[in-house]
């Protein structure tokens, strides 16, 4: 039940038609507790694991009440006493072991809780107008099934405006439809595509130790840097489209988490496609409120542009360690931290040599353009390192290979995905133009129900014959 | 040389085979004149086997090589049904199908209905190119992997004592015409996968039926030899295989051929052991 599996999509299925027996706020509000409390009692087994998370929903909740009667004195309070919480209960490992609580108990899904609490008291605390979340409310928009595992992190106002409200939005036989063809489309890429491309990362990962040529060892590399990103890809965009379709079908809409990150032309442009919630968060509650305090302090003007540099290192460094627990995951931050800021100091530094037109006329040249797509790909994959591998396996991978071998892995990866990519915008820009009157073949009625009918098959052979279960969802374990 | 499918070099040229191959390759060796004389008998239970022993034995043979594989330690029922169910007329075959369908759950027994399609098949081919989506595969099959599990079941057990008294039988009638009966288990698709990847799921174990089956030979007097742990040093030993019906194709034979006569003449069969050996083989070895 906890990722994208068969059952998850048929438990979905039966609470959206069950909620949408009558259109009542409270009907569809109680059945989505309902669902939800049962989701959480077939996740843990037993009720006793439950406790902590129950204990940090309360604490959050009780944050908030504070907040809400007298946010300048408590604010801060409540936010840090989440974040140790937070931080004690997913056992960070810079922590001595002696002081964690002994015991299984389920983590799953508390990072984006705990997004979601923190939003709650930011949002209260500066809110003028003090409008009380009730505790049944606040419960929903915190435990609510479909976004429970691995988000997407949708905002409460958002929520609450789809979820209480006696005239829901429409759901017309053209939604049902196209909502049942983005969860056969999300089925097919976590249950075909990324068990596939896992098969693919574990075998080169095998063959990097084998007694192979050393031709036939480095394809391996590069196959290993290469897929982990389309894995990683299929797998949470995958369960996301499933989540997306369900929530829609219960006629609550969710923030979309993706917007073809690959197709992205730079580090900046990327961080803005990829698992988008989640950066607008960080954008949002660290980002702006770091630069707007750093501008109030430093007034230089020639200053102001490496402010945002900064920012955008302390911003994503945070968006990389949040992933795990341990260093490799600092090391992960270091990388997306530096990556995104280094892609702004080459765009001034090139604003500044080549002018601001100049710059723009260069943005647009098809190599420039292809060439910074494959580089942030390559960038991307090998950043990923520190995210899927622990040290033991980062140190005996890195040790395959000599430092020149790799940096011609690295160099092998950003040209083949700039040549790939390209061929695949060009194929998409060509297949997008072939048009009826009604707008492009591809995306028409027609052709989309062939091809969710091609995959809906495929995935149902493909569970059949490999008679092994998909692996899990990646973002749910953070 | 005795034994069943593999030995007899099922769906390869015989030329091909490793009992073709196995020879010439003891003969380089040793510089011996080595002849070997096949009489493997496909799908057929270590049982039958000891029952035919004494037409092996009339041959004179200087040794006896027992060249076993994983699926012949499956149960007389096992077998029964794979192999004689094409001799059987078309309704026989159809309420043989209905009782093993009632038998199991309705998602199994549509899954087993569709895995036997060509098109199945086909995909098959291409999804077992991938070592680890192979061995995952295969281990989640209860009934392929019982005996690469740690701990065995009572079923093995019961296998591995009907096992046991078709050795002695062997065995006893070996010692009797005082020739060396020879024992080795070559490695099935998944136990050559999981031995190349060097790593598997808790709970598995691919040496652990070599173990077994060494106690078993070594107890009735007989010599086991060790051909898996070999397999680790060779690359891509799954590739030996066909696909799906899990044979050894003509590149497995040929990897058989060259363990085995170096497992032969390295110590394990005095007679192969004390041989001259040419200086172009010795060179090699060091």
């Amino acid at each position: 039940m906890d990722s994208a599996s068969f059952q998850f999509v048929t438990f979905g299925l039966a609470v959206a038609l069950i909620s949408n027996l009558s259109c009542s706020r409270v009907w569809r509000s109680t059945v989505l507790l309902l669902a939800s409390a049962a989701f959480l009692c077939l996740l843990a087994h037993n009720p006793i694991a439950l406790l902590p998370l129950a204990v940090f929903l309360l604490l959050g909740y009780a944050g908030l009440v504070i907040v809400e009667r007298a946010w300048h004195t408590s604010l801060a309070c409540s936010v840090i006493a989440i974040l140790l919480s937070y931080v004690y209960l997913k056992k960070y490992v810079f922590l001595p072991e002696s002081i964690f609580m002994h015991f299984p108990y389920f983590t799953l899904g508390i990072s984006y809780i705990f997004f979601r609490i923190l939003h709650l008291l930011i949002e209260s605390g500066d809110s003028q107008e003090k409008s009380h979340i009730g505790l049944g409310a606040y419960l929903l928009y915190t435990l609510n099934f479909t976004t429970f595992i691995s988000g997407p992190i949708q905002r409460y106002d958002e929520f609450a405006r789809y979820q209480f409200t006696n005239l829901p939005i429409a759901l017309g036989p053209r939604v049902i439809g196209m909502q049942l063809e983005r969860i056969v489309r999300g089925f097919f890429k976590v249950n075909v595509l990324a068990m596939l491309l896992d098969l693919v990362r574990e075998d080169a990962l095998l063959q990097l130790f084998q007694p192979l040529p050393l031709s036939l060892r480095l394809f391996s590399a590069l196959r290993l840097a290469a897929v982990y990103p389309l894995f990683l890809y299929s797998n949470f965009s995958g369960y996301i489209d499933i989540v997306i379709g369900l929530a829609r079908l219960m006629r609550v809409p969710l923030p979309e988490n993706f917007d073809r990150p690959f197709a992205a032309s730079s580090v900046l442009d990327f961080w803005n496609r990829w698992h988008i919630t989640l950066s607008s968060w960080f954008k949002t509650y660290v980002y702006n409120p770091l630069l707007l305090a750093l501008m109030r302090r430093i007034s230089s003007l020639k200053l102001q542009p490496f402010l945002g540099v900064l920012c955008f290192f302390v911003t994503f460094f945070l968006v990389g360690i949040w992933h795990g627990r341990t260093s490799a995951f600092v090391i992960f931050g270091l990388l997306t931290g530096g990556g995104i800021s280094t892609n702004k100091l080459w765009q001034l530094g090139l604003s500044h040599a080549l002018g601001r037109k100049g710059y723009k006329v260069l943005a647009r040249n098809f190599f420039y353009i292809a060439l910074g797509r494959g580089l942030t790909f390559s960038w991307f994959s090998f950043t990923l390192f520190w995210f899927w591998a622990d040290w033991k396996q980062i140190d005996k991978v890195f040790n395959a290979f000599s430092g020149a071998q790799w940096f011609g892995v690295w160099l092998a990866t950003w040209l083949c995905a700039s040549i790939v990519l390209a061929f695949w915008e060009w194929l998409r820009t060509v297949l997008l133009s072939i048009k009826t009157v009604d707008g492009p073949v591809l995306t028409s009625r027609y052709a989309r129900v062939v091809y969710t009918s091609a995959l809906g098959l495929a995935a149902l052979v493909m569970t059949i014959l490999l008679n092994q279960p998909a692996p899990g969802i990646v973002y749910k374990a953070f | 040389m005795i034994g069943t499918s593999f030995t007899i070099g099922m769906r390869v040229p015989r030329e091909k085979t490793f009992a073709a191959l196995l020879p010439l390759e003891l003969s380089r060796r040793t510089g011996l004149k080595v002849e070997l004389y096949n009489e493997a008998m496909p799908f057929k239970l270590p049982d039958t086997i000891a029952s035919h022993f004494n037409e092996v034995l009339k041959a004179k043979p200087d040794m006896v090589l027992w060249a076993l594989n994983l699926a012949d330690l499956q149960s007389q029922r096992d077998m029964g049904l794979r192999v004689s169910t094409s001799h059987f007329k078309f309704w026989e075959r159809v309420l043989l199908r209905l009782r093993a369908f009632s038998a199991t759950s309705l998602s199994a027994s549509i899954s087993d209905l569709f895995r036997h399609t060509r098109t199945a098949t086909m995909l098959f081919q291409v999804l077992y190119r991938s070592q680890s989506g192979y061995v995952k595969s295969v281990l989640m099959d209860t009934d392929k992997a019982k005996y690469l599990r740690s701990e065995q079941g009572a079923e093995c057990h019961n296998r591995l004592n009907e096992f046991n008294n078709s050795v002695a039988r062997i065995a006893t009638q070996a010692r009797d015409a005082d020739v060396p009966l020879v024992v080795v288990l070559l490695p099935n698709h998944v136990q050559s996968a999981m031995v190349s990847m060097g790593e598997w799921p808790a709970g598995f174990d691919p040496y652990n039926l070599d173990n077994e089956l060494r106690a078993i030979i070594s107890s009735q007097g007989g010599t086991y030899i060790d051909m898996l742990t070999d397999i680790r040093s060779i690359p891509n030993p799954d590739l030996g295989y066909f696909p799906v019906e899990g044979h050894p194709n003509a590149r497995g034979h040929a990897i058989f051929s060259k363990l085995l006569a170096k497992e032969l003449t390295n110590g394990a069969v005095s007679a192969l052991a004390n041989a001259r050996k040419p200086k172009s083989v010795v060179g090699q070895e060091r």
